[in-house]
């Protein structure tokens, strides 16, 4: 999804506003009299004008692209920091995401925090509404956790931050194996850790071989599966998406305007959100099945 | 490596999709069965569903992915 893109979206919609908004005042203000003609199709008319006009104007901004080529790395590219030492462009990404946490959390904590009423209002609202619905919805998976709240919050703000980079044409940085395997190992070690905390290891061993002894090695196995499963399936998702809005302007080649922003819009922000969710209902799953007592 | 048997590798590795598409639809047809059963249990299927979509998948990204890196690796 390109910047160009979303313009023109933008654009259509407002004239699609307009021509409604037109339509409607027009029928409200003579209802008794006949509807007037010709009007709505010549804003429709203007606004195609004013969309071939941005086309012509994209296209010579930014050169004409070839139709038939296409460009996927799976591996993301590698920037230099300091002299030779190199990291992947979205890492770089991942950084631009974590200062603007950081820099939102510190504006929070020192400018709305200290302002904080009773009676919730503006930020503090929003803020509590999404703390809440994190809370309720962690704890309705996994009896007292207090931490997961926050944890999967933290997950859903960076996946919901990479939405937003990817739809200002940069590489989302969870298309990146790295940066998926790097979460699904903090599940892995969190989903560990409580289990181990809550249940002792005794427990945890005895929970690995419920049913009988015989399925010790496979719930292993699928245990250590898990991460791997995890990080392959956001990163397939992501990566899939990418495959298939390139090819879409693979076929449209000059012509990409207008179309590749609604099925980018589903790709590249519908799609990636439903994994969000998804990582996030399976981490908790993860855990509560880590942390749950074997029933005798 | 030639590129064609890697083409056709990839080819095969991505059938898993045929799997994936077949228990997908499975499984939303029993849940549009299920709530038209049950409507008020909408809420519960609907969260149920989601997570087994994902699981089953699962399979056709491992498909993908497997087809992508043959393409990637062997064939570079």
């Amino acid at each position: 999804m390109n910047v160009k893109d979303i313009v023109i979206l933008l654009v259509e919609a407002l004239a699609v506003w307009a021509i409604a908004n037109k339509t409607e005042k027009r029928k409200a203000k003579d209802q008794d009299r006949a509807p007037s003609k010709g009007k709505p199709w010549l804003i429709a008319g203007l606004s195609l004008v004013v969309l071939a006009g941005l086309e012509l104007l994209f296209s010579l901004w930014g050169g004409a692209e070839e139709s038939g080529t296409f460009e996927l790395e799976m591996v993301p590219p590698q920037v230099p920091i300091f002299g030779d030492f190199t990291v992947s462009l979205t890492v770089v990404y991942g950084w631009i995401i974590l200062g603007v946490v950081l820099a939102a959390s510190l504006v929070f904590r020192f400018v709305f925090l200290p302002k904080f009423t009773d009676k919730p209002k503006g930020v503090q609202n929003v803020v509590e509404t999404i703390v809440e619905y994190a809370g309720n919805y962690a704890s309705s998976r996994v009896e007292d956790a207090p931490v997961l709240g926050s944890y999967i919050t933290a997950i859903g703000v960076y996946m919901v931050l990479s939405v937003i980079l990817e739809g200002l044409s940069m590489r989302a940085p969870t298309s990146d194996l790295c940066m998926t395997f790097a979460m699904a190992l903090m599940t892995f070690v969190i989903t560990n850790y409580l289990g181990l905390k809550k249940l002792g290891f005794g427990g945890r061993m005895k929970n690995l071989m419920h049913p009988t002894a015989i399925v010790f090695p496979f719930r292993v196995l699928s245990d250590i599966a898990a991460p791997v499963s995890l990080a392959c399936r956001l990163f397939g998702n992501m990566l899939g998406a990418m495959v298939v809005v390139s090819m879409v302007y693979m076929v449209l080649g000059n012509a990409a305007v207008g179309i590749p922003a609604v099925v980018g819009l589903f790709f590249t922000a519908f799609e990636p959100l439903i994994q969000a969710y998804i990582f996030i209902t399976l981490t908790l799953n993860n855990i509560s099945e880590a942390t749950e007592v074997a029933a005798e | 490596m030639d590129m064609g048997m890697i083409a056709i590798g990839a080819g095969i590795a991505v059938l898993t999709g045929l799997g994936a598409g077949l228990g997908m639809g499975i499984a939303t047809g029993k849940a549009a069965e299920a709530v038209a059963r049950q409507p008020e249990a909408s809420g519960k299927i609907n969260s149920l569903l989601m997570l087994g979509l994902a699981l089953t998948e699962s399979t056709a990204i491992y498909g993908f992915v497997t087809a992508l890196i043959m393409i990637f690796t062997l064939g570079a």
